[in-house]
């Protein structure tokens, strides 16, 4: 049974998606192209905002959006001024922390938003090219790696209606050298595929009106792709370099929390969170997907799930951890955690790092024969509501207002 | 000092001798050129191989041509404004951490000439703030009437700090005065409130309504019907022509135009009280607005309901979205208003959602300059 979850596993790091020359270490888009989840070894288990801190930069910005990590060089958004009209991209050396370049964008669409989320609320997207950023007032640019501008768009002002008041979210989906947009509102609604290169239209897609915003998930086995859409519909899978439909699943899905890839016994799955959380197994070309199984106590909140060694991981609104066994969904073990969380959880090394809004983070021994289950609780003293990113031996977390490595060697803050 | 003033004139001219003189640019017109590739850009990508060859160029400029690169913002919609600014950051950038000095005169004779594009201008202060910290004591001072409104909000602070001390140092009038003269310049709301709280503890309620430009009185006339939310993209008689006299087929039965005059201090209409409590409806709503002559402003309305807003009988916006929230200048949308009298109708729409929250019925519009200070 290990045997296979680890077959299955190597499978599914094959199938879900990959940018072009990124290494397997880095951290491309929300929450890694890869459900959260990192193959790295060495992560930190204790830290706290004096210890264990590689170094501390300081963002120009508020933000809600995740950083990336691509061949030494993270990136992160924020958003500054009264009405968060200013956006930047920062361009940070993951080594030593120092900001290699900053860009700035003022804002074309409307910046009003929930107080709680931020213009800077989509993760950027990067591959060894280039950096994209999608802004919550629908300005997309491109980036060199060295900060030379390749393009950018006003997406509000090419299609007005695309607005909501609450603060669009979905991150984009770097892939192949398109740059997947899901902007969903109830005016209007559609995911749009740009060049990443040029950030011209590719293709659109209309989707039904609704305000939604779950990030899409990629997947990639070979030559097949797949980018599932999740809505308070159901699922839609499309073909990413076209858009064409290929399967389509009804269910009341949440429009927050977002799907993840997983494993079980038998080959790759999608959990999509809803009312009821459901695992889907993704048809052959041509087929239906078939539901696996469905589960009412695995449930979450803002915090997507994590599907991590044949385990499946998500903490609700009370800031109650339940982890389910990926095959079957049956509950294994829960855990209250001090909450809120916003940040959705995420894990490697055998361990699965929840933090909480004020920062907090619970640090879980993922292992099957744990002998404890929270291994420690760390806490950074500033409001965090990013997932972090995981890359080189350490995790990436943004605060409110700074960026921090933890772990990795070369302990020394950077203030 | 001679010198100076010679580069100050020069680029206050827009730079067009500057880089036939000097070639900081790469040669004469160039900028002019590459910007124009630029701002042509259109929607959905168009022009966009024009415009990144060109900003691969420009971001390429030693940092004597950031003037020329600011001054090809101005004309600039807002995409045009982003890809040049991108070039305009790698261009400093690139100086600053090669210890090349920026440009301090030809940026400050920039930030001084006020017809550049308002954008371009504090792009250009900021630049010189770091080019010669000491800049910002210098020009703050003058900029409390700036076109800019990000320039402003640095002038007003100050003056506020200003009026504190004249309150404290010469007394209530002295204060008063100080606070009255900056609230009339002051356009950032968080600023104006506090002004506002500022005057009031000293005795004076200031006229917000009228600082802002909240429309008062308004004629109304419903409701529609509007199930399934389908009233919006329906056309009613109200639409085709706005007569105040007329009688109209409402959705419970024949309803006329009744005036109304909203007594909120931010001018907010609540339709549930003046049509009645209900869902699946909407209601038109209209003000005339005169002006001396043709003049350019915004239009910024309100509303947690769907709405659409139309100017002398065309369609100006319009926004497809219930309950998620309302706040002042939520919608923006920069108008023409014609000599005389300008007719605005607005269309506002309830659903039929059943949720407390989603009982309000309201808007706010007011009309003000392109800098936010009311005209009404």
């Amino acid at each position: 049974m290990r045997r296979a979850l680890l077959v299955a596993a190597a499978l599914l790091a094959l199938w879900i998606a990959g940018g072009a020359g990124v290494l397997a270490g880095d951290w491309p888009s929300w929450r890694g192209g890869r459900g959260g989840v990192s193959d790295e070894a060495g992560l930190p288990e204790r830290w706290s905002a004096e210890e264990g801190v590689r170094w501390k930069a300081p963002l120009p910005g508020r933000g809600v959006s995740s950083p990336v990590v691509v061949r030494g060089r993270a990136f992160v958004t924020c958003a500054s001024g009264p009405g968060e009209e200013r956006l930047h991209l920062v361009c940070i050396d993951a080594a030593g922390g120092e900001v290699l370049w900053e860009r700035q964008l003022w804002a074309t669409g409307s910046t009003q938003c929930h107080p709680k989320t931020s213009m800077a609320a989509p993760t950027p997207a990067a591959d060894p090219e280039r950096a994209c950023a999608l802004f919550a007032s629908c300005d997309a640019a491109a980036f060199t790696r060295d900060g030379t501008l390749l393009w950018c768009r006003a997406l509000s002002l090419d299609y007005p209606d695309v607005s909501n008041q609450v603060g669009m979210a979905a991150s984009p989906v770097l892939w192949r050298g398109l740059l997947i947009v899901s902007l969903e509102t109830d005016s209007d609604a559609f995911v749009l595929a740009l060049d990443a290169g040029t950030g011209e239209n590719r293709w659109k897609l209309p989707r039904e009106k609704g305000i939604n915003w779950a990030t899409p998930v990629l997947l990639e086995a070979g030559a097949t792709a797949a980018l599932v859409l999740q809505s308070p519909r159901g699922l839609a899978a499309h073909e990413p370099s076209t858009g064409a439909l290929l399967w389509r699943h009804a269910a009341k899905l949440d429009s927050i929390a977002s799907a993840v890839a997983g494993e079980g016994e038998g080959g790759a799955l999608v959990l999509a969170p809803g009312g009821e959380t459901i695992a889907l197994r993704p048809p052959r070309p041509g087929g239906e997907p078939e539901v696996v199984w469905r589960s009412n106590k695995l449930r979450t909140s803002t915090a997507s799930l994590t599907c991590y060694g044949g385990r499946a991981y998500g903490v609700n609104s009370a800031g109650v951890l339940t982890c389910a066994r990926a095959e079957d969904g049956e509950v294994l073990w829960q855990e209250r955690l001090e909450g809120p969380f916003a940040a959705s959880p995420v894990a490697g090394d055998g361990k699965v790092y929840c933090v909480n809004e004020a920062g907090v983070a619970a640090v879980i021994d993922a292992r099957p024969d744990a002998p404890v289950r929270v291994l420690a609780t760390c806490p950074l003293g500033e409001p965090v509501l990013a997932s972090p990113a995981i890359a080189g031996a350490s995790l990436y977390i943004r605060t409110e207002r700074h960026f921090y490595r933890i772990g990795g060697g070369g302990q020394g803050a950077r203030r | 000092m001679v010198r100076y003033r010679a580069t100050v004139i020069l680029c206050a001219l827009g730079c067009s001798s500057l880089s036939a003189c000097a070639c900081p640019a790469g040669g004469p017109g160039r900028v002019a050129r590459l910007g124009a590739a630029v701002r042509a850009v259109g929607p959905e990508g168009r022009g966009h191989p024009e415009a990144q060859a060109a900003v691969r160029e420009l971001s390429a400029l030693e940092p004597e041509a950031l003037p020329e690169l600011l001054a090809a913002m101005d004309g600039a919609g807002p995409v045009a404004l982003n890809w040049l600014r991108g070039a305009a950051d790698s261009v400093a950038e690139r100086a600053l951490r090669g210890g090349r000095p920026l440009p301090g005169a030809a940026l400050e004779a920039f930030v001084l000439e006020r017809r550049h594009a308002p954008r371009a201008r504090r792009l250009a202060y900021e630049l010189l703030a770091k080019a010669d910290p000491s800049a910002p004591e210098r020009l703050v001072p003058g900029m409390l009437d700036d076109p800019s409104v990000e320039l402003r909000r640095d002038a007003v602070e100050r003056e506020m700090a200003l009026a504190e001390k004249a309150l404290e140092a010469a007394g209530k009038e002295a204060g008063l005065a100080a606070f009255r003269r900056v609230l009339a310049a002051a356009r950032d709301p968080g600023q104006v409130d506090r002004l506002a709280k500022k005057l009031e503890s000293l005795g004076e309620k200031p006229d917000l309504r009228r600082h802002y430009g909240f429309v008062r009185r308004w004629r109304v006339v419903g409701p529609f019907d509007n199930a399934g939310q389908a009233g919006f993209a329906a056309s009613y008689s109200p639409e085709e022509a706005v007569d105040f006299a007329s009688e109209h087929a409402g959705k419970i039965g024949p309803v006329r135009w009744v005036e109304h005059q909203t007594e909120d201090p931010s001018g907010v209409v609540d339709l549930n009280a003046l049509l009645g409590k209900a869902k699946g409806v909407l209601a038109y709503a209209a003000c005339e607005v005169e002006s001396p002559a043709e003049r350019e402003v915004h239009i910024r309305s309100g509303t947690p309901n769907a709405i659409k807003i139309w100017l002398n009988g065309r369609l100006l916006f319009q926004r497809d979205e219930y309950h998620h929230g309302m706040s002042m200048d939520q919608y923006v949308v920069p108008a023409v208003l014609r000599p005389g009298k300008n007719l605005i109708l607005l269309k506002v729409c309830q659903n039929e959602q059943t949720e407390d929250w989603t009982e309000s019925w309201t808007f706010q519009l007011r009309v003000c300059d392109p800098t936010g200070g009311g005209i009404l």
